[in-house]
C-alpha cells in the first residue's frame, strides 16, 4: 500500500523537506566528525537530542501528510485550493504543479475591479 | 483593603450577579423558539447558509455564536489593539527623534515599549488571525460553523478582559490604585519581572505586572481554545469534496498554527503562573540558581513559535490571495503545504537562538544554530513559489494584490537579516542592538501585518457588502511600504552601528538615523490614519457591491467557493425583496428610513 | 434542537453564558491572586454557575444539579488544596480558601432553593 501511495510524484513532492532533513544531516556530520568543542555527555546528549528529534519528528510528519494528501489525490478528485465544492469547477492534475494549460490564454487587459466600483 | 470599599465591592459584586441572573432568565425564554428556523441541511447543499434566528442590536453582538459574527468581532478588537499599540509607538518614536530624553521619562518609555510589544503580538496578531480564520475557514471547507461554536464565543470574549488588565497599569495611575504600568518588555526576563521586595512593591511595575501576567494567561487560554476549535473543524467538518488533497492552503495554515498554539500556549501558561506563584506565593521557581536562564528557556520554547504562530497563516493568506490576482493558480501547491508543516515542527527546534549571548555550552548553542539554518529553507521555499506564481501571470495590481507583492518583498529581507542573526558569530555582535528590531519589525510590520492588510482589502467586500475606495487603499499601502522599509531599514543601519536596544536615549551619533526611522514611522502613522478611515467610511457608506465576484475571479479560473458563498447572499437579499442588514436595522427599533440610502 | 442532539445543523446562533464566563474567569482570578474576598467569590460564583448554565444549554447535562454539585465538589477540593498549601509557605492563603468555601456554599444554598422552589418543567429541558 506505501509503496502505492508514494510513488515517483510524490517523492518529488516531498523533496521540499528533505532539504531541511539533509542541512541537519550535514551538521550533525560536522559535528560529529569535527568535534570541536570534544565529548560531554551533559552537553553532547541535548545537542544530539535536539537535532535528531528534529529530524525524526519532520520525517514522520512528512510522511504522514505526504500519505494522507497522496491518499486522497488517488481516492477522489483533486480541484484547486478553494474550489473543490466550487460551481462548475474542473478537477486539476494533482502532480502539474499548479500549471493549467488553459489559463495562457489571451486576456485583454480589463480595467480593475476596484476602479470600477468607484 | 479597606473595611468600606471591601463593603462597597460585596454589594457590587452582589448587584451585579443578581442583575446578571435575572438577565439570564429572561434570556433563556430564547429556548422557546430555539428549533423552528431551518431544516437539515443536505450535504449537497451545504454552503446555502441559512441565517437562524439572532437577537437584535447590541445583544447579538454580545450573545453571538455565529462564526461570522465572532470573526468581525475579532477583527474589530484587533484592529483596536492595533491602533493602541501603534499609538504608543508613535509616541516612543517621537520621544527617539532626540537623544536625550524630551517628551517621555525613561520610566514611562519603558511601560510604552512592554505593552507596545504585548499588545501587537498577542492583541493584535493572534487576533486578527482568527478574524479571517473564523469568518472564513467555515466557509472555505464547507462547514455549518466551527466545531464548538460556544468555546468559539468564550475564546473571543476572554480577550477584552485580557486587554483591560494587560493595560491595566496606565489606568492605575491616574486613579490612584498605587501600581504602575510593567517595564519589563514583552520578554518579562527575571529577576526584573520576579520583583526583588515581594510582588507589589517592586520598580518595574508592581501590581501592573501581575494584572499583566493574568491578562497574558487569559490570552494564552483563548488562544488555546481557539485552536483546539480550528482541529476539531478542519479534522471533522469537511464537506465531502474537501479532501486533504484539495483543502486549501490557508486552512493547512491554520491547522499548522493551531499545533503550535496548542504546544506552545499552554507551556507559556505555565510559565506565567510559576513567574506569578514566585511573585505571590512564595515559591522560587526562578529566584533559586539557574533560575533566570530557567526562564529563558520556558519563555522562548513558547516564543519562537509564537513567531510562526503569527506568521503561518499570514503567509496562508497571501498563499491564497495572491495568485487570484496572477490570474493562474498557486505555482506549486504542495510544495507550500509541506513546507508549512516543515516549519510549523521546526519551530520547536530553535528556541536558543534567542539566548546564544547568555553563556550556554557551545554544544548545545550549535545545535540550535543547525535547526535554525535549516527552518530557513521552507520559508525560502515558499518566497519561490510566490515570486513564480507572478512570472508569466495576469497581474492585477488591486490593493490586496500590491500589499501581497509588499509582503513578499519586506519578508525577504526580514527573513535574511533573520538568517544571519541565526549564525552565532554574526549573532554575538549584533545581540541586543537596534539590527534585531529591524528585523523582526520587517517581519512583524512589513509581513504580518501587511498580508493582514491584504487580506482585510481583499475579503472586505464579501463582509460588508461594499467596496472599500481604492485610491486611499493604494495610499496607504505605498505610505506603509515606504514607511516601513525607511523606519526597519534605518533600525538595521543603527544595529550594524552598534545602537542598543530598549533604551529611551541613545548616544548623540546615532541622531541623524533616529530622526530617520522617526520619519519613516511619521509615514506609517498617517498611512495607518487613511486606512482607518478608508474601513470606517467605506462600511458605512461604501459603493454596494452588486455582483458576487467583485473581483472578477471568473474570468482566470480561479473563482473561489467563499465568493460562492457570498454570491448566493446577494441573491437571497435581492429576492427576499430587501437587504438583510435593513431587517436588523427594524428588529433593532430603529426607523427603516434612517438606514443604507447614501 | 431537542429532537436531533446531535445535529450541529440546528443549534442556536446566540448563546447569553459565553460573555459571563469570560468575564468570571479574570474576575476570580483577580480575586484570589489579590487575595479580594468578594471579587473572588462573586467571579467564582459567575464562572462555575455559567459555566453549568452552558453545559445544560448545550445538552451536555440533562438537568442543571449534575454540573453544579460537580462545580461545587471541584470548590471544595480546591479550597481543601489551598488550605493545606497555606503551610508550606508564608503568604496567607487562609482566606482565598475561604473565599472558595463561600462560593461552593452559596452554590449550594441556590441548588437547594432551586430543588425546593423552582416549578419542574423549567428546572429540567
Amino acid at each position: 500500500m506505501a509503496t502505492k501511495i508514494f510513488d515517483k510524484d510524490t517523492i518529488l513532492d516531498l523533496t521540499v523537506n528533505f532539504v531541511p532533513l539533509g542541512i541537519l544531516a550535514v551538521f550533525i556530520g560536522i559535528f560529529v566528525f569535527a568535534d570541536p568543542w570534544g565529548f560531554d555527555l551533559r552537553a553532547s546528549l541535548p545537542m544530539y537530542l535536539i537535532m535528531f528529534s528534529m529530524v525524526i519528528s519532520l520525517g514522520i510528519l512528512t510522511y504522514i501528510s505526504g500519505k494522507a494528501i497522496a491518499g486522497d489525490e488517488k481516492k477522489a478528485e483533486v480541484y484547486s485550493q478553494g474550489q473543490a465544492f466550487l460551481d462548475g469547477a474542473e478537477p486539476i492534475d494533482p502532480h502539474g504543479h499548479g500549471e493549467n494549460s488553459e489559463e495562457t490564454d489571451e486576456h485583454e487587459s480589463k480595467t480593475d475591479p476596484e476602479n470600477e466600483e468607484h | 483593603m479597606e473595611i468600606n470599599a471591601q463593603i462597597a465591592l460585596t454589594v457590587f459584586m452582589g448587584v451585579l450577579l443578581v442583575a446578571v441572573a435575572a438577565w439570564l432568565t429572561r434570556i433563556e425564554d430564547w429556548r422557546s423558539y430555539s428549533s423552528t428556523a431551518g431544516g437539515v441541511v443536505s450535504q449537497g447543499e451545504r454552503s446555502e447558509y441559512i441565517e437562524q434566528e439572532k437577537p437584535a442590536g447590541l445583544i447579538r453582538w454580545l450573545t453571538t455564536v455565529d462564526h461570522k459574527d465572532i470573526g468581525i468581532l475579532y477583527g474589530i478588537y484587533g484592529l483596536t489593539a492595533f491602533a493602541v499599540g501603534g499609538l504608543m509607538v508613535v509616541l516612543m518614536r517621537v520621544e527617539l527623534a532626540t537623544p536625550s530624553t524630551t517628551l517621555v521619562g525613561p520610566a514611562l518609555y519603558n511601560s510604552l515599549m512592554t505593552s507596545h510589544g504585548i499588545t501587537m503580538l498577542f492583541l493584535f496578531g493572534t487576533p486578527i488571525i482568527a478574524a479571517f480564520s473564523n469568518y472564513l475557514i467555515p466557509l472555505i471547507i464547507g462547514a455549518d460553523d466551527m466545531a464548538f461554536p460556544r468555546i468559539n464565543a468564550i475564546a473571543f470574549w476572554l480577550l477584552p478582559p485580557s486587554a483591560l488588565m494587560i493595560w491595566a497599569g496606565f489606568f492605575a495611575g491616574p486613579l490612584g490604585l498605587g501600581f504602575e504600568a510593567p517595564q519589563t518588555a514583552w520578554t518579562l526576563y527575571t529577576p526584573l519581572s520576579t520583583g526583588s521586595a515581594g510582588g507589589s512593591l517592586d520598580p518595574a511595575g508592581g501590581a501592573g505586572i501581575d494584572l499583566m501576567l493574568l491578562g497574558l494567561h487569559l490570552s494564552g487560554v483563548a488562544a488555546t481554545m481557539g485552536a483546539i476549535n480550528f482541529i476539531a473543524t478542519i479534522f471533522t467538518q469537511r464537506d465531502e469534496n474537501v479532501t486533504w488533497a484539495n483543502l486549501d492552503i490557508f486552512s493547512w495554515t491554520i491547522l499548522t498554527q493551531s499545533g503550535l498554539i496548542l504546544f506552545a500556549f499552554p507551556l507559556l501558561g505555565s510559565a506565567l503562573l510559576m513567574l506569578l506563584a514566585d511573585r505571590n506565593f512564595g515559591t522560587s521557581f526562578f529566584l533559586a540558581d539557574g533560575g533566570n536562564l530557567l526562564w529563558q528557556h520556558l519563555f522562548w520554547f513558547f516564543g519562537h513559535p509564537e513567531v510562526y504562530i503569527l506568521v503561518l497563516p499570514m503567509m496562508g493568506i497571501v498563499s491564497y490571495v495572491l495568485p487570484r490576482f496572477a490570474g493562474r493558480k498557486l505555482f506549486g501547491f504542495k510544495f507550500v503545504v509541506y513546507s508549512t508543516l516543515a516549519i510549523g515542527v521546526l519551530s520547536f527546534g530553535v528556541w536558543a537562538h534567542h539566548m546564544f549571548a547568555t553563556g550556554m555550552d557551545p554544544r548545545l548553542r550549535a545545535s540550535f544554530m543547525a535547526v535554525s539554518m535549516a527552518i530557513a529553507i521552507p520559508s525560502a521555499v515558499k518566497t519561490f513559489n510566490w515570486i513564480t506564481t507572478l512570472w508569466n501571470g495576469r497581474i492585477r495590481l488591486t490593493t490586496p494584490m500590491l500589499f501581497c507583492i509588499g509582503f513578499v518583498s519586506n519578508f525577504i529581507i526580514g527573513g535574511v537579516t533573520g538568517v544571519f542573526l541565526a549564525s552565532i558569530p554574526v549573532d554575538l555582535v549584533l545581540h541586543d542592538t537596534y539590527y534585531v528590531v529591524g528585523h523582526f519589525h520587517y517581519i512583524v510590520m512589513g509581513a504580518i501585518a501587511f498580508a493582514g492588510f491584504a487580506g482585510i482589502y481583499y475579503w472586505f467586500p464579501l463582509v460588508t457588502g461594499r467596496m472599500y475606495q481604492a485610491t486611499l487603499g493604494k495610499a496607504h499601502f505605498w505610505l506603509s511600504f515606504i514607511g516601513t522599509n525607511i523606519t526597519f531599514f534605518a533600525m538595521i543601519l543603527l544595529g550594524y552601528g552598534g545602537m542598543p536596544r530598549r533604551y529611551a536615549t541613545y548616544l548623540p551619533q546615532f541622531t541623524s538615523l533616529n530622526v530617520i526611522a522617526t520619519v519613516g514611522a511619521m509615514i506609517l502613522f498617517v498611512g495607518q490614519i487613511i486606512f482607518v478611515w478608508n474601513l470606517v467610511n467605506s462600511w458605512y457608506a461604501g459603493k454596494r457591491v452588486e455582483s458576487g465576484d467583485p473581483w472578477d475571479l471568473k474570468r482566470d479560473g480561479v473563482h473561489t467557493v467563499e465568493w460562492q458563498w457570498f454570491d448566493r447572499k446577494i441573491e437571497t437579499a435581492i429576492t427576499d425583496g430587501g437587504e438583510e442588514e435593513q431587517n436588523a436595522v427594524t428588529d433593532g427599533g430603529e426607523p427603516i428610513d434612517k438606514s443604507e440610502n447614501n | 434542537m431537542d429532537e436531533n442532539p446531535g445535529l450541529s445543523d440546528q443549534y442556536r446562533k446566540a448563546s447569553p453564558w459565553p460573555i459571563f464566563i469570560a468575564l468570571g474567569l479574570p474576575v476570580s482570578e483577580i480575586g484570589l491572586v489579590f487575595d479580594i474576598f468578594p471579587l473572588a467569590v462573586g467571579g467564582l460564583l459567575l464562572f462555575c454557575g455559567c459555566i453549568a448554565g452552558i453545559l445544560l444549554e448545550s445538552n451536555y447535562a440533562k438537568t442543571l444539579w449534575g454540573p453544579v454539585l460537580t462545580m461545587i465538589a471541584i470548590l471544595v477540593a480546591f479550597g481543601a488544596a489551598l488550605l493545606v498549601a497555606d503551610g508550606y509557605t508564608e503568604i496567607g492563603l487562609v482566606t482565598r480558601a475561604y473565599a472558595v468555601f463561600a462560593s461552593a456554599i452559596i452554590m449550594s444554598a441556590g441548588l437547594v432553593a432551586g430543588k425546593l422552589f423552582v416549578p419542574k418543567q423549567q428546572a429540567s429541558v
